[in-house]
């Protein structure tokens, strides 16, 4: 009874046959790797440098873009908090001393996370000079930016007063 | 009685062909090989989860808030110089001219990113101290930033 | 040949305990036999990347396959198998151990990575099943991915003890259970690279990024108490790309399929190394 069965079971596979077919072929070709933006510099084959026993190089060691680097991104954003916050809740004029410095939190804040998205997505090793490019116009911008905020909290309303008076028009 | 297919004998052999190569020759091959290689695809296959969704709205926002903060500096620098008087006040003015619908939804588009990018960064920094990691708490954490964000957003409205 | 199959099948009738669904699974592996005749065949599609590398010229493209449950193993490895022995032998995937401590069998299966040998079927024959390599890296064939920047990047780390001196009475270099304690949930990691590939980081920056696998294995070696390397283990990670690029996005503890969490064992670096 069960050799039967085992004998039938062959047959039952028979039927269900695969049904091929194709579809989808838009896939991502070899040269595009990142983010669908072909890189600038010719990356090596499958990404591989050196033979298969070779360990991935190391690169050389800078706190300042390491865990330096990191503290400081942290210690800007816990700042922040207390920051955003006090506008909400100070019952007089907010002081432009203390907008000056959540402007500038804000600013660095902002600098760090741009500066992240270059390096995740415009990454040196790919696009070269492009990369070196973006972040001078990252600095420039976030330089030129500041000066645009320092005659907004000299001559105006500062940061905070300016979104008040928008949120209330 | 014994299924056909072991009574057959298996009489269909491909002559493999070996080629002797140095070490050299087979390293030329193998990256011959791989520049043929495609990549696997990712983003668009990989399941929507509220790990990367959140993650991912986080740095959304975070673009879109520094870009307009951004903007306003700059604003204040060149509007004068391309012969535009930028103010706080012609600002308000400006907005306060809107319909109260377009006024509503640019309130909506802005209140809404810096909610959910405020409490987010708030997860992250308690991340940042090694708590709250277990994929349970990731998730229960990530619900809560989307429940805080929309209450003030709805108070933000309001004010 | 029915008689020893009667204390079996009293097994099935009596629990769902651990024991009765592991030999209910060797049974069913073994003999690939129906369970009952009388049950109408449950046929499931499974779509499946395919690549072939002589046809280097050729585009990916999905393969559907179907498959009736009722002859098959309860995992999508045992699909899978059973798909190559009976359907189409080019079908070329990794696999060693069938129960999930190799590690060879990681693949992207409806959208999540996962060890194929540790992944129920969806027995929902209404929905198809999607099987993807592990995302975002080359492919060797079908569902081979090429591991060897993974290993590279392992190899770097340098996965071994490293001490400056050992025990005077060349013993073995002990430590305390409790210190012990603190490598439980990161040997257990198997490299199957499942978490790497999850995490959207490491498929934009993979050259330079080290990826959670690896980086949970810096920090098995960074919490063991009996390693001495510790202060150069920390220095090569201080650039902007091997740690750092991490984001707590945290695909790589919601993926693994050992239930480790890689996610939590980078943020201990990290904080380790604040300031």
């Amino acid at each position: 009874m069960s050799a039967l069965r085992a004998f039938a079971s062959p047959l039952r596979a028979a039927i269900s046959r695969p049904c091929l077919s194709a579809a989808r072929p838009a896939f991502s070709a070899p040269a595009v790797r990142h983010l669908g933006i072909p890189p600038l510099i010719p990356q090596p084959p499958g990404g591989i440098v050196g033979t298969v026993n070779d360990a991935a190089k190391v690169p050389p060691p800078d706190k300042f873009h390491g865990s330096y680097h990191w503290t400081f991104e942290r210690i800007i954003a816990i700042g922040l908090i207390p920051l955003t916050v006090a506008p909400f809740v100070s019952t007089t004029a907010f002081s432009p001393a203390i907008d000056s410095i959540l402007v500038s939190s804000l600013l660095v804040h902002s600098y760090y996370g741009f500066q992240s998205c270059i390096i995740d997505y415009i990454p040196l090793r790919e696009f070269g000079k492009v990369h070196h490019v973006c972040m001078y116009l990252l600095l420039a911008g976030t330089v030129v930016t500041g000066y645009g905020f320092y005659k907004l909290e000299t001559e105006d309303v500062g940061l905070a007063g300016t979104i008040a008076k928008v949120w209330t028009a | 009685m014994a299924p056909a297919s072991r009574m057959l004998p298996v009489v269909a052999r491909r002559a493999a062909s070996i080629q002797s190569m140095t070490p050299a020759e087979a390293q030329e091959l193998l990256v011959k090989q791989r520049s043929n290689r495609p990549t696997s695809p990712h983003l668009a296959i990989y399941k929507v989860q509220i790990t990367m969704a959140l993650s991912s709205m986080h740095r959304i926002t975070g673009v879109a808030l520094s870009a307009s903060l951004y903007g306003l500096g700059l604003s204040y620098v060149f509007a004068p110089m391309l012969g535009y008087s930028v103010s706080s006040t012609a600002i308000a003015a400006a907005f306060g001219g809107l319909p109260v619908a377009a006024k509503f939804a640019a309130k909506l588009l802005a209140a809404t990113p810096f909610s959910f990018h405020a409490f987010n960064g708030i997860r992250h920094l308690i991340w940042d101290t090694a708590s709250q990691l277990t994929n349970k708490a990731v998730v229960q954490t990530g619900v809560a930033v989307l429940g805080a964000s929309a209450v003030t957003v709805v108070g933000l409205l309001l004010l | 040949m029915n008689t020893y199959k009667q204390p079996l099948r009293a097994l099935f009738r009596t629990n769902n305990s651990l024991a009765s669904t592991m030999f209910a699974r060797t049974l069913a592996t073994a003999t690939s036999e129906p369970a009952a005749p009388e049950k109408a065949p449950r046929i499931k599609e499974f779509q499946i990347y395919r690549w072939n590398p002589d046809d280097p010229s050729s585009k990916p493209h999905m393969q559907t396959y179907s498959v009736d449950l009722n002859a098959c193993g309860p995992m999508m490895l045992d699909a899978l198998l059973k798909i190559k022995n009976e359907q189409d032998s080019t079908l070329t995937l990794r696999r060693s151990c069938r129960e999930g401590i190799c590690g060879s069998c990681a693949m992207n299966i409806n959208g999540t990575n996962t060890l194929a040998c540790l992944c129920r079927i969806n027995t929902d024959t209404a929905q198809t099943t999607k099987v993807y390599p592990l995302p975002h890296m080359f492919v060797i064939k079908d569902l081979v991915p090429d591991l060897t920047q993974f290993y590279k990047q392992y190899k770097s780390i340098k996965p071994y003890l490293q001490r400056t001196d050992y025990p005077e009475d060349g013993r073995e270099t002990l430590q305390s259970i409790a210190d012990r304690k603190k490598l439980d949930g990161l040997y257990e990691c198997i490299l199957c690279a499942c978490c790497s590939t999850s995490c959207p980081s490491y498929w934009w920056n993979q050259s330079e990024y080290l990826g959670p696998a690896i980086l949970l294995q810096t920090y098995r070696w960074l919490a063991d108490s009996r390693d001495h390397a510790t202060a150069e283990r920390k220095l090569a990670l201080q650039n902007s790309m091997s740690l750092y690029r991490c984001h707590t996005i945290m695909n790589c503890s919601k993926t693994c399929p050992k239930g480790l969490n890689p996610g939590l064992a980078i943020a201990r670096i990290k904080k380790s190394m604040a300031l």
